[in-house]
């Protein structure tokens, strides 16, 4: 096809196929070393500037201060319910709250709860940079878009690390004066405290920052916030625990509130801690991947 | 050197069964204002979008700053956009905003208050976005666009919301940065809002390009052209086929027969009416101005489509 075209100020120059064709070539073959960054810090910039938004009060304020509330709450629960059957099946984390891993029991017993709150925050997170357009805003100034992707992580990583030891740091102080309450004996609480609540800290996080990558891969997806936190809660609440009726527990267990609930706890009786954290990492590494592509490859349209 | 700021050849994207952007060529010079016109779905922002590097092409090849369209990592340092609606966090300050992006783009805390200072949002910048208005959030986004010190600035739809104060703003801030050297693109689908700022033209419809060359070019379009009324208005078709016949370039208007023809042999047309028994009620000579050029290419442009 041969198409006419204007340079600047108007003389008219004849383009053919064999232009186009030549234009392709080139492209085909520029150095593409020269393309490299030479700005080392950039994945950092991405975080940096991630945190930013993150650190809104609007944002940073209402998901720390879910976090620490039931945080609170399930600490409560877990020592004034005790095992008691409640709507959901039994309270309780399943420890023997009189042994030094009561001191934990509310952040075990919590433990999904934090995971559907981190899920609802990242999906937010998420979502909001398409709903509000700040995605192409974004991908325009950094088009190396695995960089942005990496940066977000980093940052809802680092925001929930800090959001989960509020949590910890609630959950653990109050512990004594609900066990008082409840009548439990505390004197087996003092040995090992710092290695109790590091070691079940981690867990939780580690469960709770799975649950979070699939909240922002369903809305990377959906590219909708209320998409994936219904999602997700729906899966948690109902779709899993319909499965648990229909199938045997040998089914249900690998699925991922299981699984991620067996993490937070340090291994269940299903499932050891070791077969968990391999699961919630395959979990959550699928998940990682699967939104990474999708970001990566997909028309910024909205 | 290159001296396009961005160059394209046979560039096409479709969406399923539509195309929106059909094989356009461009070769747009460096440096002054660019207007990108064409109705609203015309294809200018999906165009702009693949400049972008925010959607891939189907089909073509285009190169900014002589760098391909498919690696927009090596140009983004030198581009600045504003694409569409603005977009910002609602909930947090302009200079928050702002900031935000300055990190990501690696860009001096003081550049933030420089590019307020530019678009005059600095006695606000630290009220919420959601208390901006429409005009305040559309500078605030240009703000955004200016904070590389960008050698591309490309705007889209840039006065939209704003008031005819802020238009002319606008208009006087895309006629100074484009005098200092920068390449501004900018897209309207409004011709009047480009005229009075472009150097250059590009006029798009239907995904592909019209016209695209200096501004002058276009002007030179203009025809120029003469309404004759006959005295009855039963009259009008048969008086139109009198110049059709003659071999004039004949339009039907509401009540006038329009014969494009330099308005000096506009005694011509009296004489051949008066010859085919018709007399005429009025005769006046008239000359296009650049919006009527613009719709005749687009209209023309509407009937071939359909």
């Amino acid at each position: 096809m041969t198409t006419a075209s204007l340079d600047k100020y108007g003389s008219e120059t004849q383009q053919n196929e064999a232009g186009r064709h030549e234009m392709a070539s080139q492209e085909a073959h520029r150095n593409p070393a020269r393309g490299r960054s030479k700005k080392p810090r950039l994945r950092l910039r991405a975080t940096r500037s991630e945190a930013r938004r993150l650190n809104r009060r609007s944002f940073a304020g209402v998901g720390l201060g879910l976090l620490v509330f039931f945080a609170l709450m399930t600490a409560a629960i877990t020592f004034i319910a005790g095992d008691q059957m409640g709507p959901g099946g039994s309270f309780g984390s399943g420890v023997d709250l009189a042994s030094p891993e009561g001191l934990v029991a509310g952040l075990i017993t919590g433990a999904n709860m934090f995971g559907i709150i981190t899920l609802s925050l990242w999906a937010a997170a998420t979502a909001s940079d398409y709903s509000t357009g700040w995605m192409r805003v974004l991908v325009q100034a950094e088009p190396r878009r695995w960089r942005l992707y990496g940066g977000k992580l980093a940052a809802l990583a680092a925001y929930t690390l800090v959001g989960m030891a509020a949590a910890a740091v609630v959950s653990v102080a109050a512990a004594p004066a609900l066990a008082g309450a409840a009548g439990i004996s505390t004197t087996a609480w003092s040995s090992g405290v710092v290695d109790t609540v590091l070691s079940t800290w981690a867990n939780v996080v580690l469960s709770v920052l799975a649950w979070g990558v699939i909240g922002l891969a369903v809305a990377t997806l959906t590219r909708s916030a209320t998409a994936a936190i219904a999602g997700g809660i729906g899966y948690l609440m109902v779709v899993e625990g319909l499965l648990g009726m229909v199938f045997d527990s040998g089914v249900t267990t690998y699925l991922p509130g299981s699984s991620l609930g067996a993490v937070a706890a340090g291994g269940t009786a299903s499932l050891a801690y070791g077969n968990a954290l391999l699961l919630g990492l395959a979990y959550a590494v699928v998940a990682i991947l699967i939104a990474g592509l999708v970001f990566a490859r997909r028309d910024i349209t909205s | 050197m290159d001296n396009h700021a961005i160059t394209t050849r046979g560039l096409t994207r479709r969406f399923g069964a539509i195309t929106a952007v059909d094989s356009v060529d461009l070769d747009i010079p460096r440096g002054g204002v660019v207007g990108i016109v064409g109705p609203n779905g015309a294809g200018k922002s999906t165009t702009i979008r693949m400049l972008l590097g925010l959607i891939e092409p189907t089909d073509g090849a285009g190169t900014v700053f002589g760098e391909p369209i498919t690696r927009p990592k090596r140009y983004a340092d030198r581009v600045g956009a504003l694409i569409e609606n603005p977009a910002f966090l609602p909930n947090i300050s302009a200079r928050a905003n702002v900031q935000s992006m300055a990190t990501l783009r690696g860009v001096p805390s003081d550049r933030v208050d420089d590019v307020l200072e530019i678009v005059g949002l600095s006695d606000r910048a630290d009220d919420c976005v959601s208390k901006y208005s429409l005009g305040m959030k559309q500078r605030l986004g240009i703000a955004i666009a200016l904070l590389p010190d960008p050698e591309l600035l490309v705007l889209d739809e840039p006065t939209n919301g704003l008031d005819p104060a802020g238009i002319v703003e606008v208009r006087q801030l895309l006629r100074r940065l484009g005098d200092e050297g920068r390449t501004v693109v900018v897209s309207s689908h409004l011709l009047s809002e480009i005229e009075a700022a472009a150097d250059y033209l590009v006029v798009i419809r239907f995904g592909k390009i019209l016209f695209a060359g200096p501004l002058g070019d276009l002007l030179e379009q203009e025809r120029r052209y003469v309404d004759l009324q006959p005295e009855m208005e039963s009259e009008i078709e048969d008086l139109a086929s009198v110049y059709t016949n003659a071999g004039y370039d004949v339009t039907i208007e509401p009540d006038t027969v329009r014969v494009v023809i330099d308005p000096v042999e506009s005694a011509n047309l009296n004489r051949l009416a008066i010859e085919n028994g018709f007399v005429l009620r009025q005769l006046i000579r008239s000359n296009e101005n650049l919006e009527d050029v613009f719709l005749r290419m687009t209209d023309a442009n509407t009937e071939v489509a359909a």
